[in-house]
């Protein structure tokens, strides 16, 4: 192949543009039997032909797919972002609703033991803060925490959120 | 080519065969037939057909000999298997070579990155024609028509944008051959 013509068509050879004709299938009936009967006599320019532009689609094809898969995993990593922001928000306003009501109650509010979850202690002295604590004093009570809300508050490291931009 | 006994061929030649012209005669049988396991069918039956027969090829047409062995076995293979029509698409969607060895591979990275470059650099016309064309294997006449521009002028963008493209992948053949 010469790489000293100016114009690019120039060292693009019929065959090779024949031969994409005929990969994509876009042969006219009458180039495509004389095309065919070129490839069944074994003519290697337009056999070769074929196989250059097999190479050249895939490889192009290839660094398209490349390109596709950038912008899906970015993609998919803004919507678990997302995701993930859905869910620890949502677990906070549970949470709130929760020991709202719990606060409302006239029942005996049970507040976490010794055993309890450090995160959930922590939350509850900042949340709950005086209340809970004067109560604590008082009455001793235990706190009965959801399985949902441990659930929800235990996501694994990975699901934090941070790592949304 | 005959092994002595002027029946048969040298197995040892048929796999230097093999070796020399087994990629770009996969490639064409892929082309012709648009089918991965159709071409595995006619390749293998290419191979075979070489082992017995081979020694009738002569040495100057030797490639020929096998492109035109391998045209009739996918032609076979595709009666068989009663192929669908030729798609950009399918042909996009084959997996990479499972015998490619790492260097092989490393060469292919280098090209498909050296072809995104490059397909970032084409006019704007030109990558329109190319996208539609090979990443959404639309027909050149919708394209056309979704470009709004006559055929030729679609048909002259994604042949100046192969020919680049051609070029590219002829100047990496170069240096792996170095």
């Amino acid at each position: 192949m010469t790489l000293t013509h100016d114009n690019p068509a120039d060292d693009f050879g019929d065959a090779d543009w024949l031969a994409f004709a005929y990969v994509a299938g876009e042969l006219a009936e009458t180039e495509l039997t004389a095309w065919e009967a070129r490839l069944a006599e074994g003519d290697v320019e337009a056999c070769e032909a074929v196989a250059r532009t097999v190479e050249l689609v895939g490889v192009v094809a290839e660094s398209g797919r490349v390109d596709a898969v950038v912008a899906t995993a970015a993609g998919e990593s803004n919507a678990a972002g997302g995701l993930r922001s859905v869910v620890v928000a949502a677990a906070a306003v549970c949470l709130s609703l929760v020991i709202g009501l719990s606060l409302q109650t006239s029942d005996p509010v049970r507040v976490a033991g010794p055993d309890a979850d450090m995160l959930l202690s922590t939350w509850a002295d900042g949340v709950g803060g005086e209340v809970a604590e004067t109560d604590a004093e008082v009455m001793e009570p235990e706190l009965v925490v959801p399985d949902w809300m441990i659930a929800a508050v235990a996501l694994p490291a990975g699901m934090d959120g941070e790592d949304d931009e | 080519m005959t092994s002595g006994d002027g029946e048969r061929i040298d197995p040892s030649e048929v796999e230097r065969w093999f070796h020399q012209f087994g990629g770009p005669l996969r490639s064409f049988l892929l082309g012709v037939t648009s089918d991965p396991e159709a071409v595995d069918e006619a390749f293998q039956a290419t191979f075979t057909r070489a082992m017995e027969a081979g020694h009738t090829a002569r040495t100057e047409t030797l490639k020929g000999w096998l492109f035109r062995v391998a045209y009739n076995e996918a032609m076979l293979a595709g009666r068989k298997r009663q192929l669908r029509d030729r798609s950009l698409k399918r042909l996009a969607e084959r997996p990479r070579t499972e015998t490619a060895t790492p260097e092989e591979l490393a060469s292919l990275d280098e090209s498909i990155r050296g072809v995104r470059e490059l397909i970032e650099e084409l006019p704007v016309e030109q990558q329109a024609v190319v996208r539609k064309r090979i990443y959404e294997d639309k027909t050149f006449k919708v394209i056309a028509e979704e470009l709004d521009a006559p055929l030729g002028t679609v048909l002259t963008r994604m042949r100046s944008a192969l020919a680049k493209l051609h070029r590219r992948l002829a100047e990496r053949d170069e240096v792996d051959e170095r």
